[in-house]
């Protein structure tokens, strides 16, 4: 590790003298404060032309020619550099890297283990699916097959490890790079409740990665060309050699602060380790891309459609849903994926707006609801009982679904501290669902 | 009549420069605005008023013994029937920046069969020039040469306003590391000079410079010896190493490694480009080593490496001229280009010399190597 802080300065980067890697009680290496950091202090910084981008490995050309780009093209890049060893220059990065450990994502859990999350939303999103990793790797041979025996022949199982680390890694820098690995910025371990920022310009040119560059004046010079056509006089003219001197003065700084920083976004104390954020990714996000849980974590909701679908079928509601299936998009946004994805509770106890809307007509008269679907106005009723029974009726539903007698949130916890390995992530996991019930029954 | 903005592709208007005038020549510009713009490059072309060559700038601009001998000749005409690159009018290559910078072109066999035919011209026109490398003669007059050598052939000299690049060929002495401007310098026994030539024809550029030693001194100097030839071997050792498959940022491994031997440092703010329609494309080639140049050979790519070694210090300084390239000490610098095809198992140097081609290798004697 000592040997990659000096790679990190040797390649024109800054890891600040406040930090200290040790091991961290959430298992591998974190990074850790040696004093208190002020809010808004540079941590560490790094030039993008030193990060391994599909932009910056050694078959960039061939990435670019097969269009083989994103999170694939990324693999792929670390595969090739991985192989040279030593030769490669991101080797000193590959070796810190096989001294931390490889993320235990649920994908490949074992069968057996993947059961204790059968039916959770870690499923629903694919979570507990080997088959994508392994489509992944037919297409990675098929773009291998373009090559020419450039490189340098891997496994399924080489594959799948590359998919892993270089996912659990990636950070997404900019418009030019796209998802790239970043050296040292990804030591710092995950929380919902972060310390740092990692902060990167993302608009760049799309041609070059240059924040300031010829291709970008190139676009400039062509419209203020239209321009001095449209009107050619002086005055214009004038204008144009100004602009022209701004520009040179900005290619001054060009690549100079062309860099992926982390940069404290609260104050720190001492001692204490130092927090990043993924992004604000529920558990089921977490486990299967990273390995681990969070228990309480803020971002988290669990999903209800099933107990909504059989409360619809008991209840004889099936046409008041199916209106709702057509009408509450236009109360998402950005654009749901899909109507299941909207019928969940947080973390906070709350319900969606538009699971609110099912709520509500599902509670309301039939007189209301065929005004309704004639076309007339929704009016929220001034009597919300009926709304929370049936919301009651169906988080009761989903609790009884966990077939664990009833054990709490709180149950949870106690035994998932004493558990280990995929069973106590598993736990925290259920543990954590069922906290957004309770918190959804008890604000009733 | 063209307006004679370097920058401008314009007709021209009725004003005319004054002080040409006076000389008896007529450079006339199509706006006052034009003009203004393009003043420090144009006034360069004006004698001095007593009619003799001067120094244009102030001594700090310079790090060794070599000074710019002012004024430049006027911009040379190309032949009406000779096609021009897209900057030659303007001085702005538009088709160059609007290129993908991760994309590396892989030729067809025409556009091969073009470079190989215009690599060929390359070599013909440098070697003509090198032939006219001798002491007294100034670097303006090679320029001239080579700009006739190139107009006889049909070929656009590539240089000339390239980014309103006054001349048609680089002419660089001893510490002028690159991209140095022919002028009224003659040259002397003891000179090191290197030619760059590159141009364009059916299309298509080939670039290549050669460093020669000027009279007999040169040829007995130590110091020139070990750093021509070391910048030479360099630039051998590295096109050794290109065939499919071979990383771009491993040749500037081979070259160092030769520097090293030689005692010699490597710049490292120029490098090797891809070239074919365009001048200066992807891939880009450093010279260093441990450099993180992106991208990997294949069959069909065309690129040029061209290192430059110096006697001292790697680090470069600019003339006020904002082209010349000078050793931030005063020390020598050489270089050699050639413009490279990759093959199916190798490569083959599209500019490589023949038997009649000035400027072979001296031996190096083993005291001077370290």
């Amino acid at each position: 590790m000592i040997n990659f802080i000096e790679w990190i300065q040797d390649n024109k980067g800054f890891f600040s003298d406040s930090l200290e890697l040790r091991t961290s009680p959430l298992g591998g290496i974190g990074v850790f404060a040696t004093e208190d950091i002020p809010e808004d202090t540079v941590l560490y910084r790094l030039p993008k032309e030193e990060i391994l981008s599909p932009r910056t490995c050694g078959i960039s050309n061939l990435l670019a020619e097969y269009d083989y780009l994103g999170m694939e093209g990324l693999v792929m890049a670390y595969l090739f550099e991985k192989s040279l060893g030593n030769q490669s220059p991101w080797g000193v990065f590959f070796s810190s890297l096989d001294s931390t450990r490889r993320p235990d994502v649920s994908t490949l859990w074992s069968d057996e283990d993947k059961m204790l999350l059968k039916n959770t939303d870690v499923d629903t999103i694919g979570g507990l699916d080997e088959g994508e990793i392994s489509s992944l790797y037919q297409e990675a041979l098929e773009f291998v097959s373009h090559c020419d025996d450039m490189i340098p022949p891997f496994s399924y199982q080489e594959y799948a490890d590359a998919l892993i680390i270089v996912s659990s890694r990636a950070f997404l820098v900019d418009e030019f790079h796209g998802l790239s690995l970043v050296p040292g910025a990804c030591l710092f371990n995950h929380s919902d409740k972060e310390d740092v920022h990692f902060e990167s310009d993302f608009d760049v040119c799309a041609l070059c990665g240059g924040l300031f560059c010829d291709c970008r004046e190139s676009k400039a010079m062509e419209l203020e060309q239209e321009h001095v056509s449209n009107s050619n006089n002086d005055q214009e003219s004038e204008n144009e050699s100004e602009t022209g001197s701004e520009n040179e003065n900005s290619s001054v700084q060009s690549g100079a602060d062309n860099v992926c920083e982390i940069r404290s976004v609260r104050y720190i104390q001492a001692g204490n380790e130092i927090m990043n954020t993924y992004g604000d990714e529920p558990n089921s996000v977490l486990v299967s891309r990273y390995g681990f849980v969070i228990w309480a974590n803020q971002n988290e909701s669990i999903n209800v459609s099933q107990q909504v679908l059989q409360y619809c079928r008991a209840n004889d509601l099936k046409l008041r849903f199916k209106w709702w299936k057509q009408n509450f998009g236009k109360l998402c946004e950005p654009e749901a994926d899909s109507w299941q994805s909207v019928v969940e509770v947080n973390i906070h106890g709350e319900v969606t707006e538009p699971f609110q809307l099912l709520l509500t007509i599902l509670a309301m008269p039939l007189k209301a609801f065929v005004l309704l679907s004639k076309g007339g106005r929704l009016k929220e009723p001034n009597d919300h009982t009926r709304r929370e029974a049936i919301l009651r009726e169906i988080l009761q539903a989903r609790f009884m679904a966990f077939t664990d007698g009833g054990m709490s949130s709180e149950e949870y916890h106690r035994i998932a501290n004493a558990a280990t390995g995929h069973k106590k992530l598993a736990l925290l996991y259920l543990g954590t669902s069922k906290l957004c019930l309770e918190k959804a029954i008890g604000a009733l | 009549m063209k307006c004679s903005g370097a920058d401008c592709a314009n007709e021209a208007g009725s004003l005319k420069c004054p002080v040409c005038l006076k000389h008896g020549i007529e450079s006339a510009y199509c706006s006052q605005t034009c003009f203004k713009r393009n003043w420090a490059l144009h006034k360069a072309t004006h004698p001095s008023e007593d009619g003799e060559t001067y120094d244009p700038f102030p001594k700090q601009a310079y790090t060794g013994e070599i000074r710019a001998v002012y004024p430049l000749a006027p911009r040379p005409e190309i032949k009406e029937s000779i096609a021009k690159p897209d900057y030659a009018d303007t001085g702005f290559p538009k088709s160059e920046v609007e290129e993908q910078r991760s994309h590396i072109r892989v030729l067809d066999a025409d556009t091969i069969a073009k470079m190989r035919a215009v690599s060929a011209l390359a070599r013909e026109i440098t070697d003509i020039g090198g032939r006219a490398v001798k002491p007294g003669v100034t670097t303006e007059e090679i320029d001239r040469i080579v700009h006739a050598a190139c107009m006889e052939r049909g070929c656009y000299p590539s240089p000339l306003n390239y980014y309103n690049f006054p001349r048609s060929c680089c002419t660089s002495v001893n510490e002028v590391i690159c991209h140095g401007i022919p002028d009224k310098r003659p040259l002397e026994d003891g000179d090191i000079i290197n030619l760059d030539i590159t141009v364009y024809k059916d299309g298509v550029h080939s670039d290549m410079n050669h460093t020669y030693y000027v009279g007999d001194k040169a040829r007995a100097n130590p110091d020139a010896i070990r750093l021509i030839e070391g910048t030479r071997q360099a630039l051998d050792a590295a096109i050794a190493l290109v065939k499919p498959g071979a990383l771009f940022r491993s040749f500037g491994d081979e070259i160092e490694k030769v520097a090293k031997k030689f005692g010699l440092s490597v710049v490292r703010s120029y490098t090797g480009h891809g070239i074919h329609e365009l001048f200066h494309a992807a891939p880009n080639i450093p010279h260093y080593a441990n450099n993180k140049a992106a991208g990997i050979c294949k069959p069909g790519m065309c690129f040029t490496i061209e290192p430059m070694l110096n006697l001292g210090t790697y680090r470069d300084k600019s003339w006020p001229d904002n082209w010349t390239a000078v050793t931030a000490d005063g020390k020598w610098s050489a270089q050699f280009e050639h413009t490279l095809l990759v093959t199916e198992d190798g490569c083959e140097v599209l500019t490589a010399r023949n038997k009649r081609s000035p400027g072979g290798p001296l031996p190096v004697p083993k005291k001077l190597l370290a």
